[in-house]
């Protein structure tokens, strides 16, 4: 939260900063990491700073981020905070969360072929 | 609620078993509890906001660490620590302190509502991580949860917030982990706003704070406490600066020994209609407006006490000791000889430059050391403008119990008013043994005193209206005399043995007169039989002479005819 409006254009600076909390292996965790990996990979890539943290190994920072709820993806940078709890299965909930824009291709039926 | 079918009483013995207690070191919690909550394992406190749930819990893990070597962990789901911290402190608990001495862990476990999405199924594995490392941290045996249901309605996803509660409490469960979970109440009484209940089936606290009569009351009440016996009344509790002060009203009475030794009320006719005198170790209660004659009655009681050679404590709030010894010189009691012998004795206190809880405190000290045998409070009511009623009621209720768990009797007198003396009492009437009412009542411009005994647990007693005097040689009672309106005391008494006599006097003379008339009625009978009788003795001599007549003429008559018969038979013999 160092960053200032300014630093925008620097291309070293990203754009996004996020850390998740994971519980190990669990399936909830496992799925909201793809889910996370793939988002950045694909729509943020060289733009965002992700950090994973699994809870029983920094205790400390569970506190400092007041995580109770796992998995949780916190939204450090840009502002507003925001802390996105759950699997992420709510793809739509989740890009708005990430100020994405929503997918192109609104209509549900419209995507059953996997998309590349 | 299931309420143990034992536990509809007080506590009456030790728990059953299996449950075993750690105290909580609130001040008189554990005694309503029988020992405190049940060790490793949930406990539920709910109140209204602001009934003092908070309190409770704190205090529970300060004095845990402070007093019983247990460190506790406290999760604070609504208030900042910094908030906490600031409230313990108003009473006498440095938090800071003990989490630097590694006595407490405190966390902040708000949820910023704002900041939170949404994004799919989740768990609380989190918070049971942090709680895990804040407990081995500092080897915790107690935890409080303030107030973790506030998690329900915070994340939305209800059942599975619940599920992992139950996990939760599980969890703690197996570490033995002696637990209070906070709960606010629903706003139709409901124990708590989202049924957290369902998972902390074995205690529930309920904590209420009402204002009544702008006199704010607070309450505890235990419903429910799965195999253990308990109290099940409402015990009024206070917040004082020393921390929770709960107050075991009902419980009194019966864990005490309760003597069957009697001792003098100082008044022969009292002891008479208490059919001996008052039971050791039993509290008195003597009412009555002002100038009924209480005091006297307290001072013949101490004045007993010691002419038996047992030391006394009056405690007067409302006359110095000089003034008390000289008005009770005038009835003869002599209470500075009492003072001399060291026997007696007398604290004179006005309450006002103290607070009730150190009047509370003095009072205790001055039983441990005076170690008195009977001890008098003269006049209660005088406590009420240190606080409000309720508060001066729970204080003396304390007392109270101060002196009956130390088997001193008693003696409390209260101020009442007119018209309602039975009515301002109430709420300590029911723990004394003894009351006696003292009434003055006003008839032929004059004011007399009335005694009556309204009960006496545990004794036959006169059911009778006494009239009460006070001479210069002490209180008295006096028989009763009844009239067509009621008890007649002073003049109308006198009054009424005159009549009494006058009535008597009237009987014996009609009696008299009676005996007199009927002398007078058998001189003339007995006159009338003897003329009777004289007139009888007539008639039988008349009788008599006409019979005398008869019998005389008939031998006359005879003697002619004899005569007759021989001048014939004369004349035959001269013949042929």
């Amino acid at each position: 939260m160092s960053a200032t409006p300014e630093a925008l254009p620097d291309p070293a600076r990203p754009t996004m900063v996020l850390t998740l909390y994971i519980s190990g292996a669990s399936p909830r965790s496992s799925a909201a990491l793809m889910t996370i990996r793939r988002i950045c990979d694909e729509e943020l890539a060289g733009r965002v700073e992700l950090n994973v943290v699994d809870i029983r190994s920094n205790p400390a920072a569970l506190v400092e981020d007041h995580v109770l709820a796992v998995p949780v993806l916190i939204r450090r940078w840009p502002e507003p905070l925001r802390h996105i709890v759950g699997d992420l299965a709510d793809a739509e909930r989740v890009r708005a969360a990430l100020d994405l824009a929503p997918l192109p291709l609104a209509p549900e039926s419209a995507r059953p072929t996997p998309q590349r | 609620m299931p309420i143990h079918p034992l536990g509809s009483g007080d506590t009456i013995q030790l728990s059953l078993p299996g449950v075993r207690k750690v105290p909580t070191g609130i001040r008189g919690f554990d005694a309503i509890s029988d020992g405190g909550l049940p060790q490793g394992r949930p406990t539920l406190v709910t109140g209204s906001a602001g009934s003092g749930k908070t309190m409770f819990a704190t205090e529970f893990l300060v004095r845990g660490a402070l007093s019983y070597n247990e460190p506790g962990v406290l999760l604070a789901f609504e208030e900042s620590v910094q908030d906490l911290a600031a409230n313990m402190a108003s009473l006498g608990f440095d938090l800071a302190a003990m989490v630097a001495a590694r006595q407490l862990v405190i966390e902040s476990c708000r949820i910023r509502s704002a900041e939170l999405v949404l994004t799919g199924s989740f768990d609380l594995e989190g918070l049971f991580v942090r709680l895990e490392t804040a407990v081995d941290r500092i080897g915790a045996k107690r935890v409080v949860l303030d107030t973790i249901e506030v998690l329900l309605a915070s994340f939305g996803q209800e059942g599975m917030v619940r599920s992992e509660l139950i996990r939760l409490f599980d969890w703690l469960k197996q570490r033995g982990l002696t637990t209070v979970v906070t709960g606010e109440r629903g706003r139709r009484g409901e124990l708590t706003l989202y049924g957290i209940e369902e998972y902390v089936s074995d205690c529930v606290v309920v904590l209420d704070h009402r204002v009544q009569d702008e006199i704010s009351t607070r309450r505890l009440r235990l419903v429910k406490y799965r195999g253990s016996i308990h109290g099940t009344n409402e015990y009024p509790f206070l917040i004082t600066d020393r921390g929770f002060m709960v107050l075991p009203i009902t419980s009194l009475g019966l864990t005490y020994p309760a003597s069957r030794d009697r001792i003098s009320t100082g008044i022969v006719e009292l002891d008479q209609m208490l059919s001996g005198g008052i039971f050791r170790g039993s509290t008195l209660l003597i009412t009555g407006t002002s100038g009924t004659g209480k005091t006297t009655i307290m001072a013949h009681l101490i004045e007993a006490a010691c002419r038996r050679g047992e030391r006394a404590l009056l405690i007067s709030f409302e006359e110095s000791p000089d003034q008390l010894i000289r008005n009770l010189s005038s009835v003869g009691i002599d209470l500075q000889a009492w003072l001399d012998t060291g026997l007696l004795l007398i604290w004179a206190d006005r309450g006002s430059s103290k607070g009730l809880e150190e009047h509370l405190g003095r009072l205790e000290r001055l039983l441990d050391d005076f170690q008195p045998s009977l001890a008098a409070l003269d006049a209660m009511g005088n406590l009420s403008h240190v606080g409000s009623e309720r508060e001066v009621m729970t204080t003396l209720v304390r007392e109270i119990d101060l002196m009956k768990r130390r088997g001193i009797t008693a003696a409390i007198s209260a101020l009442t008013h007119q018209g309602n003396e039975e009515k301002s009492v109430i709420g300590i009437s029911s723990i004394t043994d003894t009351w006696l009412l003292l009434r003055n009542v006003e008839s032929d411009a004059e004011r007399n005193r009335l005694l009556v005994v309204i009960k006496s647990r545990g004794m036959s007693h006169s059911n009778q209206v006494r009239e009460f005097c006070i001479t210069d040689q002490g209180a008295r009672l006096l028989d009763v005399a009844i009239g067509r309106d009621g008890v007649l005391t002073g003049s109308a008494r006198a009054q009424h043995q005159v009549r009494l006599q006058a009535t008597a006097a009237r009987r014996q003379a009609e009696i008299q007169r009676r005996r007199q008339a009927l002398e007078r009625r058998r001189a003339q009978v007995e006159e009338q039989v003897a003329a009777l009788q004289e007139q009888l003795d007539g008639e039988r001599a008349e009788l008599e002479a006409l019979v005398l007549e008869e019998q005389e003429r008939s031998v006359s008559e005879a003697s002619l005819l004899l005569q007759a018969e021989q001048n014939r038979t004369a004349r035959q013999g001269q013949g042929p």
